[in-house]
């Protein structure tokens, strides 16, 4: 190979190396819960008594900050309780004053299928977190966030460099205190208009993934019981149009379920408001199945009640 | 490792670094290096499976080792079936031994806790290196080539890492001589590589991915959309497929001819076949020719007499084993079946003096037999696309009920354009094997270096977390 394409080569890869680094650059600069959440973890570790996991529906329910005992929150979209685990797992040790863990299982957490091994959020446990969920040995790359999901923090960028349209306003435990935007705030909370939205939900049952999970689910009891550790398992509250469209079997094949970890596990509170439509209205919704900060602010309290029994 | 992935960039850079620096004089050590880095691309996937495919590659070795020693013909075809029971076994024992036998799961399945490996777990590109040794020794077999007494080419054979997940299926009397000769750097084959790659990103990253997000909407609640939605759904998916799976092979060509090797051709712009005969000679070439040289000719020649009635039968039942090939699903062998039946109809002369439906369709104006081809095509897909017989029923059905929709705008987004372009650019230069080729003669380099440069931001700024390519599930 000769040596004038090589440089050729390298001419061709600078700018574009150049452009990355510009990116990544930037990303890193955007605000973000992650960061927020690494930085309890640097300096508040030993502190920390109550460690909460779960999907967005957790991430949005639970303002930590509002909470007693010192709280962090690393539930985030899409994560699933396979990455609950891994997190749990590097995470505890880190841990020593730790006493109770918090666990979402939605209506369809069961048969949703978990994590695939390339899930982008690796790279954000990674980097933020120092915990290493892609199950093998992590090189420079795994670090880089901009690269976990370019066309997800793409728009981030556009959003709060150049259209500077970034409400995001996040506490010192790392939640969205402004997280308001969502479709129910775009339909003026009209509950006619939200009535008549079509919203997604999972409503095929899959028995297979089913069995996975909960098989899961509960080695994941299982260590935590292991660890002295008490759990709150939270159904979080659903807005009425979504409870009636749920799928019996899915429905039903989780509250089995749910009936074996209770009597099963000593250490287990379960914390359902999935169907509490008398606490919760449309102005506490995000959308059917997220609440708003104002949704988080009620849910939030009742955990705290839940946390109080247990200390 | 994905081929849109960084970690395959990365992977390609440090063997291609140290194929070429190992020197040209040394093709021993170039192969054993291409050896290494093949085992180690497959097994990062999961390492447990590169014992299936070194099996399969020493016994196809052996196969042709002892059928050169061996003149008696009934040895011979001991030799032979005992290499194809091998292979047809681990294929159906990983592909289609749930399909056959449901208590397999079953009798297998782990306890509470863990996790059913046998249900879930198929060998990444099984069907793609089990044809490609299975066709060695059956060559070897019909005297059709020598066998090689180099066992290092062999495994290179089997086992190089561009096509060894999703083809193209190569045969070894095209690539295993390749692993025998020289090969020598060349910077125009070397450009055209990764002219050849990029395009290959372009069409899986803009295109296929995208197309997928619509199409993976739609079916994934079929009962929701209206006539219109399901068939411009369906529309797509043909799109989708194509494009992912050309487009990898556009990698996989690209990604050989930086280490000086030619792999074949396996697409050649199936969306303007005039018949569903030239569709299938242009769509998934080496699995068509595959089919045709090892099943439906030697079914066809079996028979005492070829009527039109064998011949009908052989194309009925080659094309219901390429639907099978594809995996263990009745939606799979539907789509087969439908693509026979209308190969078959295509080859009888419907009308007396008029000659076949397939002279007519090749005479026919040309946007009536694109049009009838893309139907043809778009109706299979809905076998090959949904999760089952009874969704795709729903899906015709729903399309033939002229049921109305309520949201068509969801689906009309900018992905549409890549395609747009896409097909443009792949219609006006249909007689290169790709838009990118021989770029330096119709272009300075300032202004290619600023085409590479726009389409490397759109690969990296639209780029999702990595998606598998349909094809490596087959």
């Amino acid at each position: 190979m000769p040596r004038s394409f090589v440089k050729y080569l390298l001419v061709f890869f600078l700018p574009v190396v150049v452009g990355y680094t510009v990116m990544e650059y930037l990303t890193l600069g955007l605000p973000s819960g992650y960061k927020k959440h690494g930085d309890i973890l640097k300096q508040k570790a030993s502190q920390l008594q109550v460690l909460v996991l779960g999907s967005s529906q957790m991430k949005d329910a639970v303002n930590a900050a509002q909470l007693e005992p010192l709280t962090l929150n690393l539930a985030s979209g899409d994560q699933h309780h396979n990455s609950d685990f891994k997190l749990l797992k590097a995470l505890v040790p880190k841990l020593p004053n730790l006493q109770t863990v918090v666990l979402e299982v939605s209506y369809s957490h069961f048969e949703l299928p978990h994590n695939g091994p390339n899930f982008w959020k690796n790279a954000v446990y990674l980097k933020y977190y120092d915990v290493n969920c892609f199950e093998r040995a992590t090189y420079f790359k795994d670090r880089l966030i901009y690269l976990s999901f370019p066309a997800f923090y793409s728009e981030k960028i556009y959003d709060h460099y150049i259209v500077q349209n970034d409400p995001a306003g996040y506490n010192s435990s790392g939640f969205d205190t402004l997280n308001y935007a969502g479709v129910f705030k775009k339909l003026n909370y009209d509950e006619s208009k939200i009535a008549s939205r079509r919203f997604k939900i999972n409503t095929e049952p899959d028995l297979a993934v089913f069995k996975n999970n909960t098989g899961y689910f509960l080695e994941m009891l299982d260590y935590l019981k292991a660890q002295n550790l008490q759990v709150v398992i939270c159904h979080i509250p659903m807005y009425k149009s979504y409870l009636p469209v749920r799928h019996p079997e899915i429905l039903h094949r989780r509250d089995s379920m749910m009936q074996v970890v209770s009597d099963r596990y000593s250490n287990v509170v379960v914390l359902d408001k999935e169907t509490d439509t008398l606490q919760f209205s449309a102005t506490h919704y995000w959308n059917q199945s997220h609440l708003n900060p104002n949704g988080a602010a009620t849910f939030t309290i009742m955990l705290q009640k839940v946390l109080d029994s247990l200390h | 490792m994905l081929f849109n992935s960084f970690d395959f960039g990365f992977f390609l850079v440090i063997v291609y670094a140290l194929y070429w620096s190992i020197g040209t004089h040394r093709r021993k050590a170039q192969n054993l290096l291409l050896l290494v880095s093949s085992y180690v691309f497959y097994g990062l996937w999961d390492w447990r499976f590169l014992f299936l495919l070194l099996g399969s590659s020493l016994i196809d070795y052996f196969a042709g080792q002892l059928l050169q020693r061996n003149t008696q013909k009934s040895y011979r075809k001991l030799i032979l079936w005992s290499s194809l029971l091998w292979n047809l076994g681990v294929l159906v024992l990983f592909k289609y031994f749930n399909f056959f036998t449901e208590g397999f799961t079953e009798l297998f399945a782990v306890s509470e806790g863990s996790y059913d490996f046998w249900s879930v777990v198929i060998p990444v590109g099984l069907s793609f290196y089990t044809f490609q040794t299975m066709s060695y020794t059956i060559d070897v077999y019909r005297n059709r080539i020598a066998p090689t007494k180099n066992i290092l080419d062999f495994l290179c054979f089997v086992s190089f890492f561009p096509q060894l997940v999703a083809g193209p299926i190569e045969r070894a009397s095209h690539l295993l001589p390749q692993f025998e000769n020289k090969r020598s750097f060349d910077l125009q084959t070397t450009k055209e590589g990764l002219r050849q790659i990029l395009w290959g990103l372009f069409k899986k990253i803009l295109v296929a991915d995208k197309l997928g997000i619509a199409v993976t909407m739609v079916f994934s609640a079929p009962s929701e959309y209206g006539s219109i939605m399901l068939v411009f759904a369906a529309v797509l998916f043909c799109f989708q497929v194509y494009c992912d799976f050309s487009g990898y092979t556009d990698i996989a060509i690209g990604t050989a001819k930086l280490f000086g090797f030619s792999l074949s051709k396996n697409f050649n712009l199936p969306y303007l076949a005039k018949s569903m005969t030239d569709f299938w000679q242009r769509w998934h070439i080496t699995l068509t020719q595959w089919f045709t040289d090892y099943v439906y000719l030697p079914l066809v020649r079996s028979s005492a007499r070829v009527t039109i009635t064998i011949r009908t039968m052989g194309m009925v039942i080659t094309m219901f084993l390429v639907g099978l090939w594809h995996g263990s699903n009745w939606t799979f062998i539907a789509f087969g079946v439908f693509n026979g039946l209308i190969l078959a109809l295509e080859r009888i002369p419907l009308f007396p003096g008029k000659g076949t439906l397939r002279k007519q369709l090749q005479s026919a104006p040309w946007l009536f037999s694109l049009g009838y081809v893309f139907i043809m095509f778009t109706v299979s897909a809905v076998f090959f696309r949904s999760a089952s017989i009874s969704e795709a029923g729903l899906i015709l059905q729903r399309i033939l009920s002229f049921t109305p929709d309520t949201r068509i705008t969801s689906l009309i987004g900018v992905k549409l354009l890549y395609l747009v372009f896409l097909l443009i650019a792949e219609m006006l230069t249909r007689k290169k094997d790709f838009p990118l080729q021989q770029f330096e003669f119709h272009f300075k380099q300032p202004i290619r270096w600023a085409l590479y440069y726009v389409a490397i931001i759109l690969l990296i700024r639209y780029a999702e977390p990595k998606e598998a390519f349909i094809y490596f599930q087959f």
